[in-house]
């Protein structure tokens, strides 16, 4: 019997050097290929360092980090309450399944689907220093309708998302079709780029500096933004494309302005912790539950 | 085939392209006929841009070279390190205190500890906050700064050009 790696490769052309020899124990097939290490210039993985110092960065580190810490602070209890709350295994649709645990044939079935499709989120971690709520990552996604007829239009995207992020972006295909807007499954239909680290704070201040408060009829974003897990994200027309410095002094070159969205992935297990954190970095939010006309609260 | 694209080649080219493509005041022939040309030559260039630029060429590295960049390299690395290493234990020094401070707390009695807890209240860094910067505003100080009346629960107004943040 040959023994199988446990390690899950996201990607067949993952370079082994990425991760350490001790929690990969494959051997080097044809596709995959060892590079040269992380720090030389010849290496895709290599970053040349941060060229500027990095205001969000640093006031994280100097200031939001403790005022966090203690704001996020739960007693005991309230804790424990949380984390029961979080580890709760919600009832199934069939009562037949709750005997799973003395039926030998049930072994390696998928788990049964939960009354109400009720989801378990991520189980927190017991509190101390090192949960405090951080900033990972951010996503700046870029759906481009006129790509369904015109496959060139795709380019424009991705090089604005380029210019914002300074990451180049990937092309995102469509899981399924749907006939009504003429659109076929595993076609390329948007760009989506991840960052994080320098470019992330560099993008963070930009936005929150320049775009944000230039920004017209927009009132922050919606307090009921959130995936319940601590990830807020946000959505902005094709004019605030144009108010990003590195688009506007080049407004000609580019054939289509696109609206985009920007998800901020969080470490924090709530919306409510991570609304904390984001409203540190100046981002505004509101008590309309929607953009635009819809989320008055209140009428007259 | 490709010819090989310099920045101030792609400057060029960019620019003469959308000179090129900007519609003449003469009227067209068939309508929406200069939209296309205006798209077709930008997206040329965009695609060249973008996946047919050369490489650049890597600094070619003597052993000297490569010793003294591995040398910088870990210096640069362990300073981080260190400087994480540091806000760490201050981190867990202070939530010890907190943590220590609490318990202590509990001990005393119900009412002065449920009042101390965060409990449900609503805790967001205030708008006014300012996140620093190495130079100082170029209008100064706001001397005449009124707060507006905060009410989170009326109907927000679409948020109005901050007179805090300098101008650009």
């Amino acid at each position: 019997m040959l023994s199988r790696s446990k390690l899950f490769l996201y990607n067949r052309y993952q370079f082994l050097s990425a991760v350490p020899r001790i929690f990969n124990k494959t051997f080097l097939h044809t596709y995959q290929k060892s590079s040269p290490p992380a720090n030389l210039p010849d290496s895709y993985l290599f970053y040349p360092g941060r060229t500027s110092m990095l205001r969000m960065e640093e006031f994280y580190h100097s200031t939001l980090s403790t005022d966090l810490m203690i704001l996020s602070y739960k007693d005991p209890e309230s804790e424990r309450k949380f984390i029961e709350k979080r580890q709760k295994e919600h009832l199934p649709i069939k009562k037949s399944v709750l005997t799973r645990d003395t039926n030998p044939f049930a072994i390696n079935r998928p788990s049964p689907k939960s009354r109400g499709n009720k989801k378990r989120l991520p189980v927190p971690p017991k509190q101390c220093h090192k949960t405090i709520p951080k900033l990972l990552k951010i996503d700046v996604h870029c759906m481009i309708k006129e790509a369904i007829h015109s496959k060139q239009h795709l380019l424009s995207g991705i090089m604005a998302l380029q210019c914002i992020t300074s990451e180049r972006p990937t092309v995102v295909y469509s899981k399924t079709g749907v006939a009504q807007w003429k659109l076929r499954k595993d076609m390329p239909i948007g760009c989506k780029v991840s960052i994080s680290g320098p470019p992330m704070y560099t993008f963070l201040d930009k936005l929150v500096e320049i775009v944000l408060p230039r920004m017209k009829e927009w009132h922050g974003i919606p307090i009921t933004s959130g995936d319940q897990n601590g990830n807020i994200a946000m959505g902005f027309p094709a004019s605030a494309l144009s108010l990003f410095p590195d688009i506007e002094g080049n407004y000609d070159m580019f054939p289509l302005m696109t609206g985009f969205d920007v998800i901020f992935n969080t470490t924090a297990y709530t919306d409510y912790e991570g609304r904390m954190l984001l409203s540190g970095f100046q981002i505004p939010f509101t008590p309309r539950k929607k953009m635009g006309r819809k989320g008055r609260t209140n009428r007259n | 085939m490709t010819k090989s694209l310099s920045t101030t080649a792609i400057r060029g080219l960019l620019a003469r392209t959308i000179q090129k493509s900007k519609p003449k005041s003469s009227s067209p022939d068939i309508p929406g006929s200069q939209n296309a040309n205006i798209t077709d030559t930008r997206y040329q260039i965009i695609k060249r841009i973008l996946y047919e630029t050369p490489k650049p060429e890597l600094p070619k590295m003597t052993e000297q070279d490569l010793e003294r960049h591995e040398t910088i390299d870990r210096a640069w690395k362990l300073f981080l390190r260190n400087q994480q290493e540091e806000r760490e234990n201050e981190l867990a020094a202070k939530y010890r205190m907190l943590n220590e401070a609490n318990i202590e707390l509990e001990k005393l009695g119900p009412r002065l500890f449920n009042s101390a807890q965060m409990g449900n209240k609503i805790m967001m860094f205030p708008r006014q906050m300012k996140i620093p910067t190495e130079t100082p505003p170029l209008n100064g100080w706001n001397y005449d700064y009124k707060p507006p009346p905060s009410d989170p629960t009326k109907d927000s107004k679409p948020l109005p050009p901050d007179s805090t943040r300098d101008s650009p």
